[in-house]
């Protein structure tokens, strides 16, 4: 058994927290992602029967899910709006000439307000709940989220160098799944402990 | 002075003696029912055994306040539940801790949730879900299973049955053996070794630890692997009959069949290899981005 009750990793957790809190909220999807990331969602409850009873999990990976879908259409709108060329500057606009879209965390911010908003309550319920962990366990649990921020952060990089390249597209978005996914389930799994003091 | 030492660690250790309450516990149980287990600390260990009862052996720490074990009228549903005393667990050193060691009708199926819990199970040939926070947990594979751990690893032992097996951890490394038919893995930094045999699906991913999947591919196959950093190797035992997919923004592709990578960006480091081998009825697509990638087999 893991003896995880000795030292404390809140420190860093904070900063950490608060790194996650600041995080990109969304991505340049060029095709329909949304099938693909409820199946991703899915999947865990697949081995589930009705026999069992529904579960947080399932339950918090369809908020999840309708979360990211609200990601898609608010990012749908906002795309909408700016298409052709996605870029405001008018110099390039007129020009008429093929536009480069930053891949930078600006031009991916535009996602619609309820998103932020939705996902920025997931990310304070967290920090309560993170400290019921035992203290070892809480230090891994940001780490990996700081490694999912990591990422992120990488992925956005190279986008920069390859813009609209699938591939980056796609690990973005499994990336920003994957954060949401494991948000989702530290909620559930922290639901039933008790606060500590 | 030794007999001081003695009796100052005797003076030490009698209370933890003293607050261990055993417990030992049974009520009768459907053969084909479900197991319900829910404890914060400890161990708990589930063995098979071919009565139609559940039986709760054991210890609990002096903040457990008592040790709940339940059946409905139909005998369907069993649960088993350590209650704290209230407010404990609000206080590190609180000694909710419980050594659970529960038998269970064979053919049960099982859904346990821990914290501090490792989870091993033995025998048990109903569907499984297990779940703990910082426990590891360890599991024969008789039907579908789903084990979710955030920093404990997952050992899951099949005998190359057919069967769903979803796995999910945070940090802590997970390996599949002898598993068969479909497999879900996903890891942030942990490792996964999945060793599966007649692939149906099978779909894994990790952020940052390394993956690897060893095993053969049944006839229209699918398997999608993915890391960010991690290293992927892919090793098929049997002659493979797949459309193979490799992509990776500046990870390095070894392909032990033969064909080569090719450069996607003129000035930049992806690469991507694309081949078909032998008839191509299954479908592997391997992609990353900065991890190396390895394929091989027959």
């Amino acid at each position: 058994m893991n003896s995880e009750r000795t030292t404390s990793g809140n420190g860093d957790g904070d900063a950490v927290l608060r790194a996650v809190g600041q995080l990109p909220q969304s991505i340049e999807p060029r095709r329909d992602l949304w099938p693909a990331i409820a199946r991703g969602l899915d999947q865990p409850a697949s081995t589930r029967r009705a026999r069992f009873e529904v579960s947080w999990s399932f339950a918090a990976a369809a908020a999840v899910g309708c979360l990211a879908l609200g990601a898609l259409l608010g990012y749908t709108i906002m795309h909408q709006r700016t298409t052709p060329g996605l870029t405001t500057d008018p110099n390039i606009a007129a020009s008429n000439q093929p536009t480069v879209q930053q891949a930078s965390f600006g031009n991916y911010a535009a996602l619609g307000p309820e998103y932020e908003r939705a996902r920025a309550a997931l990310v304070i319920d967290l920090a309560e709940r993170l400290d019921r962990l035992p203290p070892v366990t809480r230090l891994k649990v940001e780490k990996n989220l700081a490694e999912i921020q990591r990422a992120v952060t990488e992925i956005n990089a190279a986008l920069e160098q390859a813009p609209g390249d699938s591939l980056l597209q796609e690990l973005l978005m499994n990336a920003y799944q994957d954060e949401l996914s494991l948000l989702a389930h530290l909620n559930q799994t922290t639901g039933s402990l008790p606060a500590r003091t | 002075m030794k007999n001081l030492y003695v009796a100052i660690a005797a003076l030490v250790l009698s209370p933890i003696a003293l607050a261990e309450q055993p417990v030992d516990k049974r009520v009768p149980a459907d053969p084909k029912g479900e197991v319900q287990v829910s404890t914060v600390s400890g161990l708990v260990s589930i063995d098979a055994w071919d009565r139609d009862e559940v039986q709760v052996t054991g210890t609990l720490g002096d903040d457990v306040e008592r040790l709940d074990v339940e059946t409905d009228r139909e005998r369907r549903h069993t649960l088993i539940k350590v209650v704290a005393k209230k407010n404990s667990g609000r206080h590190h050193g609180d000694d909710i801790d419980a050594q659970l060691s529960i038998r269970v009708p064979a053919g049960s199926r099982l859904d346990v949730n821990t914290v501090s819990a490792d989870v091993s199970v033995n025998g048990v040939r109903g569907e499984q879900r297990l779940q703990t926070v910082s426990g590891e947990i360890s599991s024969d594979i008789a039907a579908d299973v789903e084990a979710k751990s955030v920093s404990g690893s997952v050992v899951l032992r099949g005998d190359n049955k057919p069967a769903v097996v979803t796995v999910t951890t945070v940090s802590g490394d997970a390996q599949v053996l002898r598993a068969a038919g479909e497999i879900v893995a996903n890891s942030v930094s942990g490792a996964l070794n999945l060793e599966v045999d007649q692939i149906t699906r099978a779909r894994a991913r990790t952020t940052s630890g390394d993956l690897q999947i060893h095993g053969t591919l049944k006839k229209d196959a699918r398997v999608d692997a993915e890391t960010i950093s991690g290293e992927i190797n892919l090793d098929f035992k049997e002659t493979v009959n797949a459309e193979f997919e490799i992509e990776s923004f500046s990870g390095e592709i070894d392909n032990c069949f033969g064909q080569k990578a090719q450069t996607t960006h003129k000035y930049g480091p992806g690469s991507e290899l694309n081949f078909k081998q032998g008839d191509g009825s299954a479908r592997v697509r391997v992609q990353s981005l900065s991890g190396d990638i390895r394929v091989c087999g027959k």
